[in-house]
């Protein structure tokens, strides 16, 4: 009965659970039942994804496609989680969780909080229903719902001239980098007369029928070219790769600190996995000749600007004044350094980049979130204002370190080994200057943090503070997320034999994928 | 003037390069000569009852798309339009709509409000037909509420937001209503889910018709009317939350704008 419900259950709950909260409001004006509720809802979230996890990776080995409404796809949608999926699935509920743990003491005489979990809740249903679906169709409302609540929550603040105007100018791009995703899609079902990614994917490789849409119905040569260029440039707008980069340092920074960490460490993380899905799985360097050759342009392109991403974003760190400004170009750097380890095309490549992808998630809403306790107590953000306010603050000082040290990469810290990993997938393929690349990146990026733990710690502090009490409500997500840096960096060797490999390999063999989808078709009678 | 032209060369090649594609290079398929298979899919099984396990029972194929076939997809839709609203209720959180309220002696001419009296039930009518028979004829849950929100704009802009609010048609009543129609979603979402655990057999998420492995159907027909069984449910709900999720937004943007400032001034912003 319900065969792998949990698969399909995670976002429509979440949505389900964002629709009922304005109902509270009405009655219930107390804060700590928003708390409850958000946490309630994120936890669910966390034990679903984590329950994914094992049934694709330890009980099914293989991916694992669910029918909305028993409809055999490509008729109806489908999720269908793969290791990759599962993935991003977990990473992203384990983060969220503690994004709203940490939330509880953040909002503490803010107003709004009900609406704040809200646009919250329906986040994280955006971020998962991403990973989680099998449909390309389904993947562009996914993202409009995470953009659409991405874009509340940065104008959160309503009298920061600041916020409106990164706000703005994040929602009216953003559209348009959505509705260029829309077009794409208008190509791809023009041509291949189906939304479905596994049915998609089998067709790009040159396969024949499938149960209801049959064969191709266009010029998928054309079509495709044309598709990828334009879903890559509204991908690198979400994951934030040079030139598609400018709106981040002005939103991430405006928006409520949990949600910078959100934003940075996670929303551009969707980007990062629809362009692998777009690269590896829908299209591929095997499909079909030509489309082949239009994918392998596209990654050298990648590895182009995604070089271009870490040198600028580095540099521009080093300038930076505002502490959260800062955190924000670090963000574009270490995207950079993900865009072109995935876009090589290697096994170690995706590994590394994977890797990467949620020691920097998880290292950088470390970073935000210690250095929004440190921004509250000082008053500000200026660096050189904050002028020592760590010293008051010992324990949070040490998780901010410790997030510094890891994106850094740092031994025995998660940043090093997964930074390690990207070296060795650059000179493994022969791109000993994209090597060049990551050591001078990470050199400005030092001097970058060398000067926020000077004004945030070592500085000497310019007003007197007294005793300044940490609260254990903030603490907690910051120790369990410098736990898990600790955990992440030390176990690097089982890390990548139990969960890499298994992915990259699952990923670099797309029929895999495909007859899951196959499977549903003949279990509903297709 | 060298840069407008640099946009202007770049978007005249973008558009001729996708016309080229889309039209001579055969890049959108057939057009305008046969219907693809997968729209003969949808167009042989909307409403078959000879084939009970493969049918939305619907004769509207689009409503039967929308809400059934591609179900996920409009349920996210309506969370997309659902937190659009919620965006707005954030920016506009604390602000008392009842400051200097005044009299109901404003709004436009007579003859205006009583054209506007007639309409009203003539809107009423129209929105929930549309709303009620949406999955027999082209319309459904989002049309009628758009139709229906005219409603509350009309009596905004001929009776001013003041005589609204002495109906009590606040803003809290609004959002209770939509509140109302968004947890209906929800529930007709997972309602196959819980009849089929009270059953003790197998069901889909968004499930509407019996499927070959899962059955749970929920009633196409009440006596001798066709209702398609989770089609109505959907209409009925999406109706009312679209409607009132309209309605908050109207009430929100035409409270004026000093006195929005007013409430919102020295407020301080957190980093």
């Amino acid at each position: 009965m319900f065969d792998y419900i949990t698969i399909g259950l995670t976002p429509p709950l979440m949505i389900a659970m964002a629709f009922t909260l304005p109902i509270f409001t009405l009655a219930i004006k107390r804060k700590a039942f928003y708390d409850i509720y958000a946490l309630t809802a994120t936890t669910i979230a966390l034990m679903l994804t984590a329950y994914n996890y094992y049934l694709v990776f330890y009980v099914a080995k293989r991916p694992i496609a669910y029918p909305f409404g028993g409809w055999p796809p490509p008729i109806g949608i489908v999720y269908e989680v793969d290791a990759l999926s599962a993935y991003f699935g977990v990473f992203i509920a384990a983060v969220m969780l503690m994004i709203s743990l940490y939330s509880v003491w953040y909002l503490r005489g803010v107003s709004g909080y009900e609406w704040y979990y809200t646009m919250l809740l329906g986040l994280e249903a955006g971020m998962i229903g991403c990973v989680y679906t099998g449909d390309a169709f389904n993947l562009f409302v996914m993202l409009e719902v995470l953009s659409v609540a991405a874009y509340g929550l940065v104008i959160f603040y309503r009298m920061s001239h600041e916020a409106i105007e990164a706000g703005i100018k994040y929602s009216l791009i953003g559209a348009v980098a959505t509705t260029i995703y829309f077009i794409a899609l208008v190509f791809i079902y023009g041509s291949f007369g189906t939304l479905n990614m596994a049915d998609i994917a089998y067709k790009s490789r040159g396969g024949g029928e499938f149960p209801f849409s049959y064969m191709v119905v266009g010029n998928i040569h054309l079509a495709s070219a044309i598709a990828l260029a334009l879903s890559m440039w509204a991908f690198t707008f979400k994951a934030a790769v040079v030139p598609n980069h400018f709106w981040l340092p002005d939103a991430h920074p405006a928006a409520p600190t949990p949600v910078s960490a959100a934003l940075s460490g996670l929303v551009v993380k969707v980007g990062i996995y629809a362009i692998i899905r777009f690269l590896y799985t829908i299209y591929g360097l095997d499909s079909l000749h030509t489309i082949a050759n239009v994918v392998s342009i596209v990654m050298k392109l990648l590895i182009i600007l995604g070089a271009l991403s870490a040198l600028i974003a580095s540099a521009l760190m080093v300038v930076q004044n505002d502490i959260k400004r800062l955190i924000a170009y670090s963000t574009i750097m270490h995207v950079g350094l993900i865009v072109i380890s995935m876009s090589i095309g290697t096994k170690l490549g995706i590994e590394a980049a994977l890797y990467h992808t949620v020691n920097h998630g998880i290292g950088k809403a470390l970073l935000f979130m210690s250095a929004g306790v440190l921004i509250r107590v000082a008053g500000s953000r200026n660096i050189d204002e904050m002028s020592g306010v760590g010293r008051y603050m010992p324990l949070t000082s040490f998780t901010l370190t410790l997030a510094v040290l890891s994106l850094e990469g740092l031994p025995p810290l998660a940043g090093f080994f997964s930074k390690l990993l990207l070296y060795e997938a650059f000179i493994d393929s022969g791109l000993a200057i994209m090597a060049v690349v990551l050591v001078v990146s990470s050199t400005f990026a030092l001097l970058a943090y060398i000067k926020l733990l000077y004004g945030a710690y070592f500085k000497l502090p310019t007003k007197e503070l007294g005793r300044v009490r940490e609260s254990w409500t903030y603490l907690m997500p910051l120790a369990v997320l410098a736990a898990l840096l600790v955990v992440l960096g030390v176990c690097a060797p089982i890390f990548v034999d139990e969960v890499l490999t298994p992915t990259s390999s699952e990923l670099l063999n797309p029929l895999k994928y495909v007859s899951a989808v196959n499977e549903v078709v003949k279990a509903l009678g297709g | 003037m060298k840069k407008e032209l640099l946009i202007a060369m770049s978007m005249v090649i973008t558009v001729v390069v996708m016309a080229y594609i889309a039209t001579l290079g055969g890049g959108l398929g057939p057009l305008f000569s046969d219907v693809r298979p997968l729209a003969k899919a949808f167009l042989s099984t909307t409403l078959d009852p000879e084939k009970p396990l493969f049918t939305a029972m619907s004769p509207e194929a689009v409503t039967a798309i929308v809400w059934d076939y591609r179900g996920l997809d409009t349920l996210f839709e309506t969370a997309v339009f659902y937190l659009a609203i919620i965006g707005a209720i954030a920016i506009y959180r604390d602000v008392n709509e009842k400051v200097g309220l005044k009299g109901s002696g404003l709004g436009l001419s007579k003859i205006v409000r009583v054209v506007t009296k007639v309409l009203i039930p003539i809107n009423i009518a129209i929105a929930i037909s549309i709303a009620l028979h949406g999955h027999l004829t082209p319309g459904g849950g989002f049309q009628a509420g758009a139709a229906m929100a005219v409603m509350p704009m009309l009596l905004i802009v001929v009776f001013s937001r003041y005589f609204l609010l002495e109906l009590k048609l606040t803003k809290g009543l609004a959002l209770a209503f939509r509140s109302i129609g968004l947890t209906g979603i929800a529930l007709t979402v997972f309602l196959p889910i819980i009849i089929a655990l009270v059953n003790g057999v197998n069901a889909y998420i968004m499930q509407n018709q019996m499927k070959v492995n899962a059955p749970v159907g929920l009633p196409a027909f009440i006596g001798n009317s066709l209702i398609s069984g989770s089609l109505i449910l959907y209409n009925v709900f999406e109706f009312l939350a679209v409607t009132f999720g309209f309605s908050v937004l109207f009430l929100l943007l035409s409270i004026e704008e000093d006195i929005v400032k007013d409430q919102m001034r020295g407020e301080v912003s957190e980093h």
